[in-house]
């Protein structure tokens, strides 16, 4: 079982308290990969890193048919935060009956944390030409990670935890 | 209809990326592009190393889309997504990943979320990205 290092877990925080952007892999059941930058990231527990479904398409529809799924540090790189968390996501819904668990997480339990999460944490530092006018929340995906590995420069691939 | 990269688009992807390669479980396979040989206006051709390549491999070899964003703050100010088809060629302790691209996509929150662009021409997408942003990375 894979548990997060203090250091992975200051990482998957939102950049604006000094965490990081982050990019979601995923992948068609057919196999076309898809791959797209997000800003609103956390952690719970040991093992799971959380992701607002705010503006998700193909990500959405891919989790639906495929939970095999990547989270990548984007930037910054080169910080000693060079990882990929890999491990088997689902996207929280409102809606999901609260009881409805995903490796030992609680559809009540991520909701009720992370629901309004542009209210929890509003995006501040994002540039005003990137920054949206109004999010709608959707629900959260949550990412059951079963691997880390790097991709620091020269040791791309090896397996961390 | 073609693709033409814009300008812009050009610069940002010299910056690096991250390629994502998928195995036919479907599990992404997840690298850093940190150094780019060349941006014509349809195809990126990567230079990895050995390392980043191992990453790949493997599902590259039985499936050939590729998808990628760019590192840095490139991911922030560089809000789009590109997809096509790889083919590899390895010189010496560089193995040279081409992607032909086949479809572009905005990433930039809010409405534009997930347009896609590569059926734009040249033209309308060098305008509508005007409208959008005009900023190009620092130079290193």
């Amino acid at each position: 079982m894979v548990k997060l290092t203090p250091e992975m877990k200051e990482a998957l925080i939102v950049p604006g308290k000094g965490g990081s952007v982050i990019y979601l892999a995923t992948s068609s059941i057919d196999g076309k990969p898809n791959i797209a930058a997000m800003r609103y990231i956390a952690t719970m527990k040991d093992d799971k890193a959380l992701v607002a479904d705010m503006f998700l398409l193909k990500t959405k529809r891919n989790l639906k048919e495929n939970p095999e799924c990547s989270i990548i540090i984007g930037h910054p790189i080169d910080s000693g935060r060079d990882w990929v968390f890999k491990g088997k996501a689902v996207d929280i819904e409102y809606g999901f009956p609260p009881e409805f668990d995903w490796y030992g997480i609680t559809a009540k339990e991520v909701l009720d944390e992370w629901g309004d999460w542009h209210h929890k944490q509003p995006p501040d530092e994002v540039p005003p030409d990137v920054v949206y006018s109004h999010p709608a929340q959707r629900g959260v995906v949550v990412l059951h990670i079963e691997e880390v590995y790097s991709i620091e420069k020269g040791k791309v691939g090896e397996k961390i935890l | 209809m073609g693709i033409v990269l814009t300008n812009r688009m050009r610069e940002w992807i010299k910056t690096g990326c991250l390629l994502n390669v998928t195995d036919k479980r479907g599990s992404p396979h997840v690298t850093i592009a940190r150094k780019i040989d060349s941006v014509s206006d349809d195809e990126v051709v990567f230079a990895l190393t050995k390392d980043e390549y191992s990453v790949i491999k493997d599902a590259l070899s039985k499936d050939s889309w590729v998808a990628f964003g760019i590192i840095g703050i490139g991911s922030i100010r560089f809000c789009y997504q590109f997809k096509g088809k790889g083919k590899v060629k390895e010189k010496g302790d560089t193995v040279y990943l081409t992607v032909k691209l086949l479809e572009i996509y905005c990433t930039k929150p809010g409405c534009y979320a997930g347009l896609r662009l590569d059926l734009k021409s040249p033209e309308e997408l060098e305008a509508w990205e005007k409208e959008l942003w005009t900023d190009s990375p620092k130079k290193k």
